[in-house]
């Protein structure tokens, strides 16, 4: 058995309290992930990186760190983590998914703030997630009132920057992205010792474009009649995107979907032929949520596609390789983050039409339109989304969600009474 | 035809069996145990009727408990089992407002009865038959005496809808001396008013049916039609609606 | 993979894990990868699941190949429905 306990007691982590944690997960992933049916083979490397959740990742992060390299923990999208790379640095997802955390966080935090903010906050607080104490820097953004407040209490124990995100998409705000890049650079400069060429982004754009191409071809292969993977599946590969090595990942989901090609050109699925197909839009998902794809998957449907951060968001557009030069790499960086449509803009409306394109895309039965608890931007997004989605005839189900069991049985009925409904 | 419908719900169970044109309905306790309830409910209703188990095409359960429940034919849910019970009831219904012991609900639907769109309480109690009785218990009474003890004259507005601040909130009303019947009478108000904005939220279209175990009590009633500014009729049998429906379905398909 | 007479492989460490995972693929024996359940061992980390009727197969390959093995467990049982719950 692999013993990662002395890697975690250097980094000074909450032993007994982590094991609480490490307890519960194998029972968790045996019921909603290996009790599917008809599970590609290439889920063996997602399988493996969950059972090996916080020991070999952690182990590479370490490894990179002994020589001399720095880590640099990001919660959102938005953080263009080329910048990172270029300068020979590794940027992983902290976003926290974890009911367990929750509880620390609202320690600090007030009790109506969203899951992902308490998880992450907790995360770190209580010393139970090895990332949260790898990372020698945190990169935040200014995407939420609950996020920026959180910033200033984790800034007390990590090294802190905070990218400020425009809050309007007009030709001032992209430029003003363009400069806050530019800040980024200088941070991530100094804080790594190693400069940032045209070169060495240029590789990075490349490196990173990869994996979102990686996943693009994914996600292509959920368009298929017949779906060859589930979504729950679908949805681990991005999760674990987040913190993976970028060219791990770009080839482990490449080689994921060869696999997938082949079955769809076998004509060959995960589900009954007749199965109702969903789109889950709304808020991110972090690794270890999977409640609401579980109560989908188990009650007739399949999730073909996820309008979210971790989904779509994460991976479309891709940013321009040919730009020349370290100013024009920068322009190009922006350009293509600010094409991603978070509710956290206004007005936010292309949001809506990347929603009704992938509905047509992906053909899918219904939408179901969800943010975590206490979003207050996606709760409101929500009314103009099933607006627009009532003018073209596509049934909406709104649904607000923590990290909890205990709305379970409540989500349950609302998905299957709407699933009654498409039926009908 | 024999149908079964069975509606496990967090407080009771319901069955009804319909044989050609007789109806048989039970009512029990579910306990802690929903699938042994469900059974019970079965054995029940073949008692009631004569009929032997045999004798059943179909058996459809729907409720909380319909997932732990283990001799289905089919499992549907509470919106649809509603809606069908109500619409075979009252064919002009358009909008139901379900209330029960842990859940709120209100089913819009169409003019062949079908489920158009549906609105559900969160987690949280607010709203709902939980709430009642909580405050039932702070007052020192039964639960199905609220209505019946209301006087919406002496009406005292309770502000909070959470039941844990509601319940604090009534203790301090009785302490400073207020009647009863206008504390009652004021969370019948809040519960109206909740739900009222959730079926606002999905439009209100007439006519309105309510249904449920909170129909019995006539305060509630008052209170989402002040709230609703329209008539609501209250179901006949209301706790029963669900399971009626559920043994609808279960006739329509054993015909399939 | 069917969900009873299942049996866990344990190992000292996931590159023994990963070594026997790509042998039985080439063998055409089904597994999957999974976290190793707390009844089995105090420590986290991969197991492969492997159905009964297989383990004999199964245990071949590892003896002709040396992977280092810890333990062979059957599946813990679960009592009744199993429960959603967070983790």
């Amino acid at each position: 058995m692999a013993d990662y306990r002395e890697m975690w007691s250097n980094l000074d982590m909450d032993l007994e309290k982590h094991d609480v944690l490490c307890q519960v997960l194998p029972e968790v992933f045996g019921e909603v992930y290996l009790s599917q049916q008809k599970r590609p083979r290439g889920m063996d490397f997602y399988d493996f990186v969950v059972s090996e959740i916080h020991g070999v990742r952690p182990a590479e992060l370490i490894e990179h760190q002994k020589s001399g390299g720095k880590v640099f923990g990001t919660f959102c999208v938005y953080v263009p983590d080329e910048i990172v790379f270029a300068a020979g640095g590794i940027a992983t997802g902290l976003c926290g998914g974890s009911q367990f955390w929750v509880a620390a966080g609202e320690k600090v935090l007030p009790p109506n703030t969203c899951p992902l903010i308490k998880a992450s906050v907790g995360a770190r607080l209580d010393k139970t997630c090895p990332f949260f104490r790898i990372a020698d820097m945190f990169v935040g953004e200014t995407t939420c009132d609950g996020k920026k407040k959180a910033w200033e209490i984790l800034a007390s124990e990590v090294p802190m920057h905070v990218i400020d995100i425009p809050q309007m998409k007009r030709a001032q705000d992209v430029n003003a992205f363009e400069r806050e890049i530019h800040s980024f650079i200088k941070v991530v400069e100094d804080f790594t010792g190693s400069k940032i060429s045209a070169d060495s982004l240029g590789e990075s754009i490349k490196l990173i474009n990869n994996k979102r191409k990686a996943l693009q071809r994914l996600y292509e292969a959920r368009k298929a009649a017949a779906v060859p993977i589930s979504g729950k599946d679908a949805l681990l590969v991005t999760q674990i995107a987040f913190y993976d090595d970028p060219s791990r990942c770009a080839q482990m989901a490449n080689q994921l979907s060869e696999e997938l090609e082949e079955r769809i050109s076998r004509k060959e699925g995960v589900f009954p032929e007749d199965t109702l197909r969903i789109m889950i839009s709304g808020t991110p998902m972090a690794i270890p949520n999977w409640k609401l794809h579980h109560i989908v998957e188990t009650s007739g449907a399949a999730v073909v596609v996820e309008e979210s951060c971790t989904g779509t968001r994460y991976f479309e557009n891709l940013v321009d390789e040919t730009a020349p030069t370290l100013e024009r790499q920068v322009r190009a960086l922006a350009e293509r983050y600010m094409k991603t449509n978070c509710a956290c803009f206004t007005p936010n409306s292309a949001r809506i039409d990347d929603i009704l394109r992938l509905a047509e895309e992906y053909k899918v039965d219904g939408i179901i339109d969800t943010n975590l608890q206490f979003c207050n931007l996606y709760s409101t997004e929500s009314h103009l989304v099933k607006q627009a989605l009532a003018e073209k005839n596509i049934p909406v189900l709104h649904l607000e969600t923590d990290y909890s069991e205990q709305d379970f049985e409540q989500l349950r009925t609302r998905v299957q009474a709407f699933l009654e409904m498409l039926r009908e | 035809m024999t149908g079964i419908g069975i509606d496990i719900g967090s407080i009771a169970t319901k069955g009804v069996l319909i044989k050609d044109q007789s109806y048989y309905r039970v009512i029990l306790p579910t306990g802690w145990n929903p699938r042994a309830a469900g059974h019970e409910a079965i054995a029940k209703l073949l008692a009631l009727s004569g009929v032997e188990r045999h004798g059943v095409e179909s058996v459809v359960v729907t409720g909380y408990g319909r997932v732990a429940f283990d001799s289905a034919d089919r499992i549907v849910t509470e919106i649809k089992c509603h809606a069908r019970g109500v619409s075979h009831l009252y064919p002009e219904v358009r909008t139901i407002i379900d209330i029960g012991g842990q859940d709120s609900k209100v089913i819009q639907l169409g003019s062949s009865g079908q489920v158009v769109d549906f609105a559900m309480n969160d987690k949280c109690a607010a709203g709902t038959g939980r709430f009642l009785q909580v405050m039932a218990t702070a007052l020192g009474l039964e639960v199905s005496e609220l209505g019946n003890v209301e006087d919406p004259n002496k009406l005292l507005a309770v502000s909070s809808m959470c039941t844990v601040f509601a319940e604090s909130e009534i203790v301090g009303l009785l302490a400073r001396g207020n009647p009863k019947e206008g504390i009652i009478a004021g969370l019948h108000q809040s519960v109206g008013k909740r739900v009222a904005a959730m079926a606002r939220r999905m439009g209100v279209k007439p006519q309105v049916a309510f249904t449920g175990g909170v129909a019995l009590n006539r305060g509630v009633k008052r209170a989402l039609e002040e709230e609703l500014e329209c008539s609501v009729m209250v179901v006949e049998s209301c706790q029963y609606t669900g399971a009626l429906g559920a043994a609808l379905l279960a006739c329509q398909s054993g015909k399939q | 993979m069917e969900t009873d007479n299942r049996f866990y492989i344990l190992f000292p460490n996931h590159h023994q894990g990963l070594r026997l995972s790509q042998l039985l693929r080439e063998r055409g024996i089904d597994y999957l990868i999974a976290p190793t359940p707390r009844q089995l061992s105090t420590c986290c980390g991969i197991s492969l699941i492997v159905k009964g009727g297989d383990l004999e197969e199964a245990s071949q390959v590892i003896a002709e190949h040396e992977i280092v093995v810890e333990k062979i467990a059957p599946a813990p049982k679960r009592d009744g429905d199993w429960k959603y719950r967070s983790c």
